[in-house]
């Protein structure tokens, strides 16, 4: 890392669908709100991501989509180091982030670092898996099972899954389902996205909560800002939410940390019953697109993230603000056809900006 | 109706923002007498406490002036008639239905089993939103 230049950190994640934006604007926007300067270099997978056209990043690259392999990636990643110089990389998405840790030990080497979770934990936290680990660090979870036919939806009542359930992707997407009708159209949307197979849950009634954490690999929660959703898009992302401290939700996040020794940022899903007790949702190997909010609050930690994968030594994090309040908006960015043209063939925005 | 002075009424609690509910509450806008006022026997009524949420909850709340109220461990917040905000403010400091009474006649100019009623009804509506 030059002394005299600021640090350079790719962040990915730059797509922003109004309905269901992902983290990497988010984070790049904590980083710009840092107290020092980073050259924040934007990775996207569509030319219409609007990340790479935002005045929050200062270079805009495509990579290659996950399927593409590690391979494709690691080239990839290659060309624009060459022209950036990266000193870090932020993956912000989960199906990108078991391709960049098959990577991780190479691009360190490149003088490319990150703060990623290693394969083993991120398949720990997998949905698949993530009963075993509830019972592990002692927190509820639904109960849930593998669904591989469409059949399943009319036999459920039978074998003990009365309806309202949820139907969730193996890696993405949810939905509530309430009739067998409403269930097998379900399946068949999200099994055409995702594969299979699916899994159904039990409907947890509550109030949703999340915590964005962020692990130091040894054990321990560096920083946590827990948050109440308080207004949904359709796909049920936040549009609106709150800072709320509850104890009880940071200990589940801190229980998991330390179960996995998680290294770097994840969220923490959870609903909350009449009782007050929380019931594991799911575990997001990432930070949430609402990660605006832990700078709102005063405890930015993907700028803290920044400092670790830097080798700066993290001063302790404040706690957050309760009761601050975001309520999202989508605006329009004006992209001139030059910039457009140069990400659609080129795969890369036009010069630094 | 149970009319009080400056036409305030105690059941004056609305829950804000619950569109995030798996059960699909919405806005809560609490109608006068979802309660059904107690029996009280004469010479009796002044002499017990309200059941209300624990002090620890009641603690916990942000009370604004204006009658907005945050619970910092829910994320719900709630508006308050003056009425309402009056109570609330004194169930952080006493249950103790003579004086809560003694207060909302001497602000609201209402008969006493008027007012036990609503404090009564209040403190239900209370344990009802404010969940530990």
């Amino acid at each position: 890392m030059s002394t005299d230049q600021p640090p350079v950190i790719a962040v990915t994640g730059m797509n922003a669908r109004a309905d269901n934006p992902g983290p990497g604007l988010a984070v790049a926007r904590c980083l710009r709100d840092a107290g020092r300067a980073y050259r924040i270099v934007g990775l996207g997978y569509d030319a219409l991501d609007p990340g790479l056209y935002s005045s929050r990043c200062d270079a805009g690259y495509l990579l290659p989509y996950p399927s593409a392999g590690p391979d494709a990636l690691r080239e990839r990643l290659l060309a624009i180091h060459a022209e950036e110089s990266l000193d870090a990389i932020v993956p912000c998405l989960d199906a990108e982030l078991p391709v960049f840790a098959a990577l991780a030990d190479e691009l360190r080497e490149r003088g490319i670092r990150m703060l990623l979770p290693t394969l083993e934990q991120l398949m720990a936290r997998d949905k698949s898996r993530l009963a075993e680990l509830a019972r592990r660090v002692g927190v509820r979870y639904p109960e849930t099972r593998s669904v591989t036919d469409a059949g399943f939806f009319y036999r459920a009542p039978a074998e003990g899954w009365a309806y309202p359930f949820v139907v969730k992707g193996p890696f993405y997407d949810a939905q509530i389902v309430r009739t067998a009708e409403e269930g097998t159209t379900a399946f068949r949307r999200i099994a055409a996205v995702w594969g299979l197979p699916l899994l159904v849950q039990r409907l947890v009634s509550g109030e949703e909560f999340n915590l964005a954490g962020l692990g130091n690999g040894q054990g321990g929660l560096a920083g946590a800002v827990m948050m109440k959703k308080k207004a949904l898009t359709e796909k049920g992302k936040a549009w609106a939410g709150i800072t709320i401290h509850d104890d009880r939700l940071l200990e589940v996040g801190r229980a998991i940390c330390g179960a996995l020794c998680w290294r770097g940022p994840l969220e923490v899903e959870a609903v909350r019953d009449s009782d007050g007790g929380y019931h594991l949702i799911e575990i997001n190997p990432r930070f949430p697109a609402w990660i605006y909010l832990s700078s709102g609050a005063g405890c930015n930690l993907p700028q803290a993230l920044a400092g670790l994968v830097l080798g700066e030594t993290l001063e302790p994090l404040p706690p957050p603000r309760v009761g601050v309040l975001f309520v999202r908006s989508a605006e329009e960015i004006i992209v001139p056809l030059e910039a457009f043209e140069a990400v659609a063939v080129g795969g890369a925005t036009p010069g630094n900006r | 109706m149970r009319v009080l002075k400056r036409r305030q009424r105690v059941l004056g609690l609305v829950k804000l923002g619950e569109g995030e509910s798996t059960d699909n509450n919405k806005y809560v806008a609490l109608e006068d007498g979802l309660m059904s006022p107690p029996e009280v026997a004469e010479g009796k009524q002044h002499s017990r406490d309200v059941d209300l949420p624990s002090a620890a909850l009641l603690d916990r709340l942000a009370i604004s002036e204006s009658g907005f109220v945050f619970d910092p461990v829910t994320g719900n917040s709630y508006t308050l008639n003056l009425s309402g905000l009056t109570l609330l403010r004194r169930f952080q400091r006493t249950a103790d239905l003579e004086e809560l009474v003694a207060l909302i006649v001497a602000e609201f100019d209402v008969p006493p089993r008027d007012a036990e009623r609503d404090i009564i009804e209040f403190a239900a509506t209370l344990r009802q939103h404010l969940k530990p």
